[in-house]
């Protein structure tokens, strides 16, 4: 009896995870395996791929002449994140914590409503409010604030501008969430032992909310690593990232070297989340 | 012993809405006194415990405390601490951090907070136990890192919000008696809100019963238990017989009540005669008897509960009491009983009549 429903059981199991096993193996694992196997080819005439082995894509990447796109990669990625924190932590603890709890929901929809437009339109936005004539500039002049407009686009500047804007939400929900998991009464107990709102803010809510914070950052910072959309709409020729250098090699049919710099980009995040992980980041925070 | 006032309420009102959750309360804790704020839930025990630790602002009256008017001083600059309901542990500090939180805010230098963290761990019996998180312990365990927590600020006045009421019946009956003992040695005043009667009773040395924002009677447990003022306190409070009356007549001291065709007296009363009088009597105190009773009546059912036996009783004039008599001698058997006419009975100085 024991013995046929254990068998049962495990039966059961397997079938429940047979679609994401399947889905994994056709649509991450087999591609996985093609991106190693072609990084390791060589580029043939027109684009086509040879097969023999060479780890001459990899060297390649290291190539100095890479270089300012990775540096321009890192700084960019490391600049949205650090403002998305600097913005959305107030934002999510207003919600949390100050708003009253009838607007918590619709002030919550507010920050997600972005995604109902697609990101390539919305970027497009963006290049009419920063361009010459755009609503920005206009809008100065008409003040008589500044004399000829401002270069704000197609450079580094829109860049950061555009991303922060499109990875907003990505910080603010993981900080709201952890902000309203606090206990409040963690907040009365701080501030009874003598810690005015300065330290209660500093020694409980901040320490408290830091796997929402950690969560926020992982999930800003590394989509931030392969943004390849708002450098090429918003950026200048010489704004390039790493996302736009993979794009480029197999738009110009170079798909080994794309494949061994998409490997690398890829290794690069799976080092930084081990990192973000002894941090104490849990897995749980991400969901 | 000079009679110091460590906290005083002078008629503070606070509303919620519609709701009063303290009427022009005003109340005075004496220092090293164990008073406990007593009465069901929204009666506004919690809201002036609240307003003493300053989380709350009262809409009208003052707080005072050691003296000074704190009304308008937020919690973190009086000299109160709070043990929470749920203990309210911070979860990402270790025991130590957590007793030592409020020294550290204080500037306390660091060999003097590990000092004190560590008498004051030693105080609660938690000593070694300093690097666990407050997950990794028990609820009794919590209770004892937020009493630790809240004393060693060394507090002229600690607040506790119903500390006891998450723990299971035996670990809070020894939590009580260590809680008294405690406030006895430390000789601090006790401000203890609870809707326990019965923890209420065995605690303090004063009760505030409280009902609906209200204050109905403060006193000793006895004063509150043997005679109660009014009918919420005496039903609130164990159980309790309201035989209604009329005053007949005042004789010196004495006030005599007739109900139906019976007759008796109460001692010291300020009730007028021709007055509707409302009697309590506690149970025990009943005793019927075949003969020579107070009123008469019917025994209508009994209910054997071991050490005693509950019996209700119908008067002549048709009202219910219950009785509730020590089973001293082995009885034959309480059925028969059940139907046969009784006498009633109770001492005199254990009827009270009820204001209002």
């Amino acid at each position: 009896m024991a013995d046929y429903s254990r068998h049962s059981k495990s039966r059961t199991a397997r079938l429940l995870l047979a679609p994401g096993v399947i889905w994994l193996a056709v649509f991450f694992i087999a591609p996985m395996v093609i991106v190693i196997v072609v990084s390791l080819a060589v580029r043939g005439p027109y684009g086509a791929i040879i097969y023999e082995f060479s780890i001459g894509n990899f060297l390649r990447a290291f190539d100095g002449l890479y270089l300012p796109a990775y540096w321009r990669t890192v700084w960019i990625a490391t600049a949205t994140t650090l403002l998305c924190a600097l913005v959305s932590y107030p934002v999510a603890y207003f919600i949390a914590l100050k708003a009253p709890a009838r607007w918590r929901r619709p002030l919550l929809v507010l920050t997600v409503i972005p995604f109902w437009t697609s990101f390539l339109i919305r970027t497009y936005a963006w290049i009419l409010l920063l361009r010459s004539e755009g609503v920005i500039n206009s809008a100065l002049m008409n003040a008589g604030l500044i004399n000829e407009p401002m270069k704000l686009l197609y450079n580094d500047f829109a860049v950061l501008v555009g991303q922060v804007y499109g990875e907003l939400p990505f910080m603010i929900l993981p900080i709201y969430v952890a902000l309203e998991k606090l206990d409040k009464r963690l907040l009365e107990a701080a501030m009874d032992l003598g810690a005015n709102r300065f330290w209660t803010f500093m020694k409980v809510t901040l320490p408290l909310s830091k796997p929402g914070l950690l969560a926020g950052i992982v999930l800003v910072f590394i989509p931030s690593l392969g943004a390849f959309v708002t450098p090429d709409l918003l950026g200048g020729a010489k704004s390039i990232m790493i996302g736009n250098l993979i794009q480029n090699q197999f738009t110009q049919l170079n798909q080994p070297f794309g494949s061994a710099l998409s490997l690398i980009l890829a290794a690069t995040v799976l080092l930084l989340l081990t990192v973000a992980m002894r941090a104490g980041l849990k897995s749980s925070d991400l969901a | 012993m000079k009679e110091t006032c460590e906290v005083e309420l002078i008629s503070v009102t606070k509303k919620y809405g519609k709701t009063v959750a303290a009427d022009a309360v005003s109340l005075r804790i004496h220092g090293g006194e164990f008073l406990t704020l007593l009465g069901p839930s929204g009666c506004g025990k919690t809201t002036l415990l609240r307003m003493i630790a300053g989380f709350e602002t009262p809409d009208e009256g003052k707080v005072i405390l050691g003296g000074e008017d704190v009304t308008l001083i937020p919690p973190y600059r009086r000299d109160v601490t709070t043990v929470f309901q749920h203990y309210a542990l911070f979860p990402h500090l270790n025991v130590f951090a957590n007793v030592a939180f409020g020294l550290e805010r204080k500037g306390a230098p660091a060999q003097e907070i590990s000092k004190r963290v560590a008498d004051a761990l030693d105080l609660v019996r938690l000593s070694e136990m300093e690097d666990r998180r407050s997950s990794e312990l028990s609820g009794g365990q919590q209770q004892r890192v937020a009493l630790a927590r809240a004393l060693v600020l060394e507090p002229k006045v600690l607040l506790l919000d119903e500390p006891l009421a998450a723990l299971d019946l035996k670990l809070r009956k020894q939590m009580q008696v260590e809680l008294k003992s405690l406030q006895r040695r430390l000789g601090i005043s006790f401000v203890f809100v609870t809707h326990d009667q019965e923890e209420a009773l065995t605690m303090s040395d004063r009760i505030a019963v409280l009902n609906a924002g209200v204050i109905e009677q403060l006193g000793t447990a006895e004063d509150i238990y043997e005679r109660p003022q009014t009918e919420f306190v005496a039903r609130f409070i164990g159980d309790s017989n309201i035989i209604e009356g009329t005053v007949e007549r005042i004789e010196g001291g004495m006030t005599v009540v007739a109900t139906g065709q019976d007759r008796f007296i109460v001692y010291g009363s300020d009730a007028k005669p021709g007055q509707q009088a409302r009697v309590m009597v506690r149970p025990e105190k009943i005793t019927l008897s075949d003969t020579d009773g107070i009123i008469n009546g019917r025994i209508e059912s009994a209910v054997y509960q071991g050490e005693s036996t509950l019996w209700k009783v119908t008067t002549e004039s048709g009202q219910g009491l219950i009785a509730l008599e020590q089973n001293r001698e082995s009885i034959a058997s309480i059925e028969s009983r059940v139907g046969q006419r009784v006498s009633i009975s109770w001492p005199a100085e254990s009827a009270v009549i009820l204001k209002g």
